[in-house]
């Protein structure tokens, strides 16, 4: 437990001062994006007026009122976001790869730890997973700031009121914030699958060289079969199961694949793993 | 301890940010908008086994909730897994799902492809089958008393394609059983009757009651009026086949649109003409036993037109009389079953609930749908009702 501590604080050092960066990016992104959104909707807003000699109730009915969804549709708002899963991604090789091709073979020292290896593993895959639900959690309190920003800016009468706006009435948002813990949970979950057998499909590169790259291969599209099995299944007996069955045997399926990773990847780093 | 605080004080963040994210938002749902219905006149019995599979919406919420007299039950929204596990069904569908769990596995939730009596339930299905737009019958059966249940497959001809096909209605006799149903082939729209030999387990008849096809920049549209809910026999079928265009105006023209009444006992396919007065209610139209029904909403309340087909006369109209709001944008929501008739309409202070004696002509029931919750009320919201349901 101790030597998983450690190497898990470890690891966040090393990915530190980069999501630091990380962050700083989104926020003054975001923020600069808040300001920039409401202010151009202002100055449209102001030259149809003048313009068309309109009043702000006429404006309302031809326009529409302003909403937090045109901010958050932005690219101000969205591009931070894509560029922080993008790099998160990277990371997921980069977090293994970095300690074969780094100086001094560092991969070498951590395997000579006097631990079990696999602590390795889980290190990583818990570094992976505290990443991605910062910058989650960045957003979460990021946005009610967000909201101040526009409406200091835009008067109430051109906005609708999104004090009771949630995640859930932002499309793009539903998928990285389910209403319901639950979900939260579950989608998470899949991600923490994912990260899992893509770390084994590395592990068994890692360990058999370039045959490895095709096994590796081979042993995603594999675990990404069991994992979709219930739902063909569906398919093709015409939903003959219900919706609850299907979920049910996805979880097990999970169960799994989750463990099947986890279990090669213990064999590999004890036996197979080259240095 | 102190080595480890940027690992610490990032887990305690996460943990603290997304609890209390998720606490605000069980919070925020257990405020959800809330109905009751308040009862103001007639009998409270009648309600007692009612449920009302209703839609809220408002500005920028929408969401399904089923009303009773015990109050409202939100269906889940918006969640993927309420949707996968909940997903919307007809309120007798997810009745037959209870009741025979294996019967019901793999199939459809459309009405219109089940029948039901007090001995049977039989589902009928038109599979395509693979390629080539043939098509297959598929017939299950399911003894109600036994819970045994068989079921035999008919092929179709070989010389009838279509893209896809419709069921709107299964009718079963004397061993008989016949599909209506509509089957489209590039935009061509046939409505077809269907009967099946039961005991022969082969198909007898294939008869085209309508045929429409497509010309240039026409549309047609076979439209029946029947209660799509309805699962028990009813002895008449009331279609419109109409054909319409577009205007370059973007208004819609109707170039024709007859309507034919279907009578299951004697096959015979007789026209029927719709009082010129009542063409721009059409849509509300409803058949049921041997009444036609066409709903006028007035300033002071609901008038029901009928028409008698066996005696083939407009008998005296039925008025249901409450302060509605004729121009409200919502259109109330109107179910006729066993000579009863529910309303549920727009009025100044939430929605009225009305059950009416279609026989007598009186009221049986008046309530009204109210918002429990009133400081969510939000005045623009409207609330349709999908379907009523005796449970």
């Amino acid at each position: 437990m101790k030597n998983y501590l450690k190497l898990l604080n470890f690891e966040v050092n090393r990915f530190f001062k980069l999501y630091l960066t990380l962050i700083g990016l989104i926020i003054v992104s975001q923020f600069i994006g808040a300001i920039v959104v409401s202010k151009g909707y202002m100055n449209v807003t102001d030259q149809v007026i003048n313009k068309n000699q309109l009043s702000v109730s006429q404006y309302i009915k031809e326009y529409g009122l302003f909403s937090f969804e045109q901010f958050v549709g932005s690219e101000w708002f969205v591009l931070p976001i894509l560029f922080s899963i993008a790099m998160l991604m990277i990371y997921v090789f980069f977090i293994w790869y970095r300690d074969w091709f780094g100086k001094n073979t560092f991969i070498y020292r951590l395997l000579m730890l006097p631990t079990e290896r696999i602590t390795i593993y889980f290190a990583k895959l818990t570094t992976i997973m505290l990443l991605v639900l910062g910058l989650v959690t960045l957003q979460i309190l990021l946005i009610p700031i967000e909201i101040k920003i526009v409406t200091s800016i835009i008067p109430t009468d051109f906005r609708s009121d999104f004090s009771s706006s949630h995640f859930d009435s932002l499309e793009m948002l539903v998928w990285l914030y389910p209403n319901a813990f639950i979900e939260f949970i579950l989608i998470y979950g899949v991600g923490l699958i994912l990260v899992a057998v893509l770390f084994t499909a590395i592990l068994i590169e890692r360990s058999y060289g370039l045959k490895g790259i095709f096994f590796a291969i081979v042993y995603g599209m594999l675990s990404f079969g069991v994992f979709i099995a219930p739902i063909l299944l569906n398919v093709f007996s015409n939903d003959y199961f219900y919706a609850l069955e299907i979920f049910l045997m996805l979880l097990v399926m999970s169960i799994i694949v989750l463990g099947s990773a986890i279990w090669i990847a213990n064999h590999l780093l004890k036996y197979k793993i080259r240095v | 301890m102190k080595k480890y605080w940027k690992t610490i004080l990032m887990s305690l963040i996460i943990v603290t940010t997304i609890g209390s994210y998720y606490i605000q938002q069980a919070m925020a749902s257990k405020n959800d908008i809330s109905f009751k219905i308040e009862t103001t006149r007639g009998n409270k019995g009648e309600i007692d086994n009612l449920i009302l599979q209703a839609s809220y919406q408002s500005d920028d919420t929408y969401h399904r909730l089923n009303i009773s007299k015990e109050g409202s039950t939100n269906q889940k929204s918006g969640s993927f897994v309420g949707e996968l596990i909940g997903q919307y069904k007809p309120l007798m569908i997810q009745k037959y799902i209870q009741e025979h769990r294996k019967f019901m596995r793999g199939k459809e939730i459309n009405p219109g492809q089940y029948f039901e009596d007090e001995d049977r339930l039989i589902y009928t299905y038109f599979r395509s089958k693979g390629l080539g737009n043939l098509f297959t019958l598929q017939i299950d059966t399911l003894d109600k008393h036994t819970n045994d249940s068989s079921s035999f497959e008919i092929n179709m001809p070989d010389q009838v394609r279509y893209d896809w096909i419709t069921e709107r209605d299964v009718y079963v006799e004397n061993g008989k059983i016949k599909i209506i149903a509509t089957s489209y082939l590039n935009g061509d729209e046939e409505l077809h009757l269907y009967t099946v030999d039961k005991n022969k387990k082969e198909l007898e008849h294939d008869s085209i009651l309508a045929k429409l096809q497509l010309e240039e920049r026409t549309k047609v549209i076979i439209q029946v009026f029947n209660d799509y809910n309805k699962v028990q026999n009813e002895n008449y079928i009331l279609y419109m086949v109409e054909k319409y265009k577009y205007l370059e105006n973007g208004e819609r023209e109707i170039i024709s649109n007859p309507m034919y009444l279907y009578n299951y006992l004697n096959n015979e396919v007789k026209e029927w003409t719709i009082p010129a007065e009542l063409k721009s209610y059409m849509n509300s139209i409803i058949l049921q036993g041997t009444d036609i029904f066409i709903p006028v909403r007035s300033t002071n309340g609901l008038v029901v037109n009928r028409y008698n087909i066996e005696k083939k006369q407009w008998e005296e109209p039925i008025n249901f009389k409450y302060p509605s709001i004729a121009n409200a944008k919502e259109e109330p929501s109107l179910q006729i079953t066993d000579g009863k008739l529910y309303l549920v309409d727009r009025v100044s202070d939430g929605h009225l609930f009305l059950i009416g004696d279609l026989r007598t002509g009186e009221s049986l029931y008046e309530g009204k749908i109210i918002i429990e919750n009133k400081e969510k009320l939000d005045a623009d919201y409207s609330l349709y009702i999908e379907q009523i349901a005796n449970i």
